[in-house]
């Protein structure tokens, strides 16, 4: 005799809701009910809470009233009269953005909104909807965009050439933006750097080979026990003390064996690293379109082969045919589009060196500083994430005929994965607030603008809470990021 | 066929004797193995191996030749002081801070006399070090320090120097005139640095000057030479002790001798008869005159001796050279660096370091003897014990009904009542310590060492900060109060990390539990603090508590700026401390909290008693790696002008008096070892108590 579901389901008396509020319970007085005594410890809670808030504030508001100084963050309209020697300045034209005195105001405001719901959801991680999640991360990566959009200031780039320097005598608000393109700037470089160095190192932790292993150790232990701050102090130093002076600049070799080069390349100097750019002719839109079309030609054909090797159990062999066809599509892009770049070597004019791109050496520093901080750090996650992928999967996939890349690839670095994400997103938090310490190294970043912008009107607290905003968004859309693509890498339970 | 073949087959028999053992191939066996399999196990691994280590040569070559030949540590070790106490701590009060640091070695000793067992490694390398203390001073040979070359020619104006000179010092003078080209002169001075007070940097550099003028003899013609000169010393007063003869234009090297008739300032001056003496060059050259070193005790202790250096109002002088420092920059060799650098070293810590290792010996010592003796059934410690607890309590009541009542109403007379009533407290606690000691065991040893710990805190605290000075009484106190704004150096560290870490351990817990809570209310504003602090950066706190915390009021602008920082950096630290907690409060099994409900424990008696011990054992490690990361966060307070170690070796680069501006790499190098050792430590503690799993709950016993 078979038991069908739906026999179970009529056998069974259908649920019946016990637990329906109700206040009062016959037999307890109100003052011993957990239920009643709850709420009203909560009231009184929230009532202390609310309280102190509101008198810390009010005790600021009156003390900043007493010093002259005030909460107004009209304080941004201002003009920012200090030098900032890299980054890139929103286009005259906007003008807007000179008079966004309330706008700040809104948009702090939204912000606010935008922390409180998202502190709100990361309290509900178990219980939310992935889907308001990411829609929370998007409005906010869209609002963010939607306010700092910024194109080039031609007109500022025509002033550096004379002084190598965007001299604003603009509000303290594009200073800001100037901030904060320079922050995210660091931070994004440093991203992609310092996790190919840390997966590379902590590859290199579990090498057979002992001396590899070892300079893994090493460096590892070496840069995760010492301050960030030593370290950055130390690079700065060491390449402006060592690097030469403008007119003895190391110029880039100008012959290479038979082949004559131009001789600028790149140049480096105690001020920075130049090197040569490409700039885009009008046909540089050909090649862009080219590249567009073999990513897709490439994903086309990869999807294919991918079928045809279900189908058929022989190899795919994607990439032998991807690869190529890929290069030729951006190939004969480039020779339809004739020369679609020219290039703007850096040389030596006066004292200093014009055109080309440049990297500061603050900039060298903390790009650099950060990267083996952090690497280091994310080198003993990824040894971590490897060995806890336990031996027998490996020995299964040896010998189930996979080749060590195989292995390495199917077996043990998806398993890895898992473990690895989420304290690499820590990881990841931890150095987008680090680098707030570029004020050290003389980078222009947002904390330093913030502290110039104090200086110059003697007003700490609009400065302070946007630096805390910004701060905070670019911390929690890191976090978020990483949750994301957490949620797509773990295992699908079902 | 293979029935033939089956009776044809030979028969093996074994033989009698068993088949001596073969030697393992030599492959196998030893180093050549070793080697083998870890270093060329596959040809790609050779190959690895040998560009790794090619470039591991190479760069430890250069590091080493550059350290050990090249780089000026005397940065470090001439600022011993300044980087452990700070600039602006008392001299006279030095001795405090290190007495606070052996009652630190004693009781660390301890600890790990109780605890566990002290590593023969470590045991090793500190008798290592100490031997090495002990031979290299004496086997290194002074490098004699060069004579002083000032240089004079027909186009400059008089030259003038301050030189101290004891009683019956012989000074010797040579006027050597510049008429070839000579490169002994350049080696002689070549690598020895002259820092001027009157000049910032070592822009005045002797081998670069001397260089210039060299070269610039090579444009003249150096059969023209006709300088007439002569030297003169005068004393401290102004007048003229000691005058030579002017050389009129002789070619030769003319040497003059001077005694000193007294302990003082002396000024040298040369004089150009300005007549007769139209072309050429001379270098004066003067033996036997001390070299200064610049730092800042250096020049107070010889101020207060022989009061400040004359400055003379010279008709027709150039810039007067003050001689304060001689420093060698040149190309060393390894005796140079034995003697220059590392002899000087060990002179400056020789003393600290077998003071901290008898101490530290005998805290071991001592603690391995408690821990050995038994007087288990002694009634006497028992009730000593109890008596010794009774009055602690008795004694604590008293001290906090009597701190009310000064509060409500003042009297002077309970100040001295209230301080005989702390020693009494203390006097109890140390019984009541000493009286766990002798408890048998383990157990009793290491509560000893705990209530030890504590009652160091306050003694250390009182050691250091003193009493405040009442400014009506003149009468001096032993110990006169040293203000925290005072504080510098490795001691600023080493306060901030160990109050950060304390006060935010508790504050840390109630977070964590408040975040776990089951009322929504409490445990949303627990999210919202813990998440906004960790979502920012510390120095963004650290500014907050440098520009902002005054306008909160409360009288928090008058708070030491100290207490202000160390109060954001425990709010900094809690945050991430609640997190770690919230993380072992996980860990607990559900059947623990049903256990515990089932026995009649209310829901704060099981947080106590059931939830946190074990949660707060399964985290040690975690809460030990947030006080490294704590510990290395310190370093960030030299941005709102606190000058802890590194902000100290900031204001010891940045300062052009003491010349050390071209020496950022020695000195970071330094900061960095420093917090490298004590994380590293600190680390290895962790570590250590991971592997032996004193912290995580057995799963198997329970």
């Amino acid at each position: 005799m078979t038991v069908t579901q739906q026999d179970l389901s009529a056998s069974r008396p259908p649920p019946r809701r016990t637990d329906s509020i109700r206040f009062y319970t016959p037999g307890i007085p109100w003052y011993r009910d957990i239920r009643i005594l709850r709420i009203l410890a909560q009231i009184l809670f929230l009532v202390l809470a609310i309280g102190a808030f509101y008198v810390v504030v009010n005790s600021l508001l009156g003390n900043l009233e007493e010093s002259n100084l005030s909460l107004d963050f009209g304080v941004y309209r201002r003009p920012f009269n200090v030098a900032i020697s890299e980054g890139i300045s929103v286009t005259t034209e906007w003008t807007w953005i000179d008079n966004i005195d309330l706008l700040t105001g809104v948009v702090l405001v939204i912000w606010g909104l935008l922390l409180a719901s998202t502190v709100y959801l990361a309290y509900r991680q178990y219980r939310t909807p992935d889907g308001v999640r990411i829609w929370t991360i998007i409005v906010l990566g869209v609002l963010i965009l939607g306010i700092f959009i910024y194109t080039p200031d031609r007109a500022a780039q025509d002033l550096s050439e004379t002084l190598n320097a965007y001299l604003f005598s603009s509000s303290m608000t594009r200073a800001f933006i100037t901030g904060i393109y320079n922050t995210l700037r660091v931070v994004a470089l440093t991203l992609v750097a310092c996790t190919l160095l840390g997966v590379f190192v902590g590859v290199g932790l579990l090498s057979g080979n002992l001396l590899v292993r070892s300079v893994a150790q090493v460096f590892v232990e070496i840069f995760r026990n010492t301050p960030l701050v030593v370290q950055l102090f130390f690079i700065y130093r060491t390449l402006t003390l060592l690097l030469p002076a403008p007119r003895q600049s190391i110029f880039s070799p100008s012959e290479i064996g038979p082949l004559e080069l131009p001789n600028s390349f790149y140049i480096f100097n105690a001020r920075g690293f130049y090197f040569a750019e490409p700039i885009p002719k009008d046909t540089a839109t050909i090649v862009y379109i080219s590249v567009l079309l073999a990513l897709f030609v490439g994903w086309f054909i990869r999807r294919r082969r991918l079928s045809f090797q279900e189908r058929t159990g022989k190899p795919a062999n994607t990439w032998r045919i991807v690869l190529p066809t890929m290069i030729g599509i951006i190939a004969i892009g480039w020779l339809l589009a004739g020369v679609p770049f020219s290039v703007e070597y850096p040389a030596l004019q006066g004292l200093n060196i014009q055109g080309g791109t440049q990297l500061t050496i603050g900039f060298m520093a903390l790009f650099l500083g950060l990267t083996f901080y952090t690497a280091a750090f994310i080198a003993e996650i990824v040894r971590a994430g490897i060995q806890a992928v336990p031996y027998g999967q490996i020995e299964a996939a040896r010998a189930q005929g996979l080749s060590r890349s195989q292995v390495l690839n199917l077996v043990v670095l998806p398993q890895a994965l898992r473990l690895i994400i989420p304290p690499l997103g820590n990881q990841y938090v931890n150095m987008g607030k680090n680098s707030s310490l570029g004020l050290i190294v003389n980078y222009v970043d947002t904390y330093r603008i913030a502290q110039i912008a104090n200086n110059e009107s003697g007003q700490a607290v609009p400065f302070f809470i946007g630096l805390m905003a910004l701060y905070l968004t670019l911390s929690l859309t890191l976090s978020a990021m990483t949750n994301f693509i957490n949620r797509a890498t773990q295992i699908k339970a079902r | 066929m293979t029935e033939r073949s089956r009776k044809t087959q030979e028969v093996y028999v074994a033989p009698a004797e068993p088949i001596a053992p073969r030697r393992p191939p030599i492959t196998e066996v030893g180093v050549i193995h070793w080697m083998r399999e870890n270093l060329f196990s596959s040809w790609t691994d050779t190959i690895i191996t040998l560009i790794t280590g090619v470039l591991i040569g190479y760069l430890l070559w250069s590091a080493l030749s550059w350290a050990l030949l090249q780089a000026q540590w005397e940065i470090v070790f001439l600022n011993l002081r300044p980087l452990g106490v700070g600039n602006a701590f008392p001299s006279s009060e030095v001795w405090r801070v290190e007495v606070s640091a052996f009652i630190l070695i004693f009781l660390a000793l301890m600890s790990v006399a109780v605890w566990g067992m002290i590593r023969s490694s470590i045991v090793s390398t500190l008798a290592i070090i100490a031997v090495a203390m002990i031979i290299i001073p004496p086997l290194t040979e002074p490098v004699p320090e060069p004579a002083i070359f000032v240089y004079t020619d027909a186009d400059y104006e008089n030259r003038q120097m301050n030189f101290l000179a004891e009683a019956g010092q012989d000074v010797g003078f040579t006027i050597d005139p510049l008429t070839s080209v000579d490169e002994f002169q350049l080696d002689t001075i070549s690598g020895y640095i002259e820092n001027n007070n009157q000049q910032a940097n070592t822009s005045f550099d002797a081998y670069s000057q001397a260089s210039t003028e060299i070269t610039f003899q090579q444009t003249r013609d150096p059969e023209q030479y006709d300088l007439s000169l002569s030297v003169q010393v005068w004393n401290a007063d102004g007048a003229v002790i000691y005058e030579s003869p002017f050389t009129e234009g002789t070619r030769e090297n003319t040497d003059y001798m001077w005694t000193a008739p007294a302990t003082g300032w002396y000024t040298l001056t040369i004089v150009r008869d300005d007549e007769t003496s139209t072309t050429g060059a001379a270098w004066l050259k003067v033996d036997n005159v001390e070299v200064f070193r610049s730092t800042v005790p250096a020049q107070r202790a010889r101020d207060e001796q022989f009061g400040p250096q004359p400055d003379h109002d010279c008709r027709n002088c150039g810039t007067s050279t003050n001689r304060t420092d001689m420093r060698f920059e040149g190309k060393r060799t390894i005796p140079q660096w034995f003697s220059l650098q590392l002899t000087p070293f060990i002179l400056e810590v020789r003393q600290f370091f077998f003071y901290g290792l008898i101490v530290g010996a005998a805290g071991y010592i001592l603690g391995k003897l408690l821990l050995r003796t038994n007087f288990s059934t002694s009634d006497f410690v028992q009730n000593t014990e109890r008596q010794a607890l009774n009055f602690g309590l008795v004694f604590f009541i008293a001290y906090i009904a009597l701190q009310i009542a000064t509060l409500v109403y003042p009297q002077p007379v309970w100040d001295e009542i209230r301080l005989f009533i702390l020693i009494a407290f203390g006097i109890s606690i140390v019984v009541y310590a000493l009286a766990q000691f002798l408890k048998p065991g383990t157990a009793g040893a290491s509560r000893g060492v705990v209530l030890l710990w504590l009652l160091s805190i306050p003694v250390i605290m009182t050691i250091i900060t003193g009493f405040p000075v009442d400014a009506n009484t003149t009468e001096t106190l032993p110990l006169p109060e040293v203000r925290s704004q005072n504080f510098g150096g490795v001691l600023l560290t080493i306060v901030l990390a160990a109050t950060a870490i304390g006060a935010s351990f508790p504050i840390g817990v109630m977070l964590a539990l408040g975040r776990q809570s089951s009322l929504p209310v409490v445990s949303l504003l627990c999210t919202i603090f813990i998440e906004v602090v960790r979502g920012v950066p510390l120095i963004t706190l650290l500014f907050m508590g440098r520009l902002i915390l005054p306008f909160f009021g409360f009288g928090l602008g008058d708070v030491d700026l100290l207490v202000r920082i160390a109060v954001m950096m425990t709010f900094f630290t809690a945050a991430y401390m609640a997190e770690v907690v919230r993380g072992g409060l996980q860990t607990i099994p559900k059947g623990q909290l049903e256990a515990s409900y089932a026995l009649g424990l209310n829901d704060f008696w099981t947080t106590t008693l059931i939830v946190l011990p074990q949660a707060l054992r399964a985290v040690i490690p975690a809460i030990m790696g947030q006080a490294v990361s704590l510990f290395k966060d310190t370093s960030l307070v030299f941005i709102v002008g606190l000058f802890e170690i590194l902000g100290t070796m900031n204001q010891i680069l940045g300062d052009s008096q003491t010349g050390y501006t071209a020496f950022p790499r020695e000195g970071y190098l330094y900061i960095g070892a420093v917090y490298f050792v004590i994380s590293y430590i600190m680390a290895d503690v962790s570590r250590r108590l991971e592997r032996t799993g004193s912290g995580a709950i057995r799963r198997d016993t329970i």
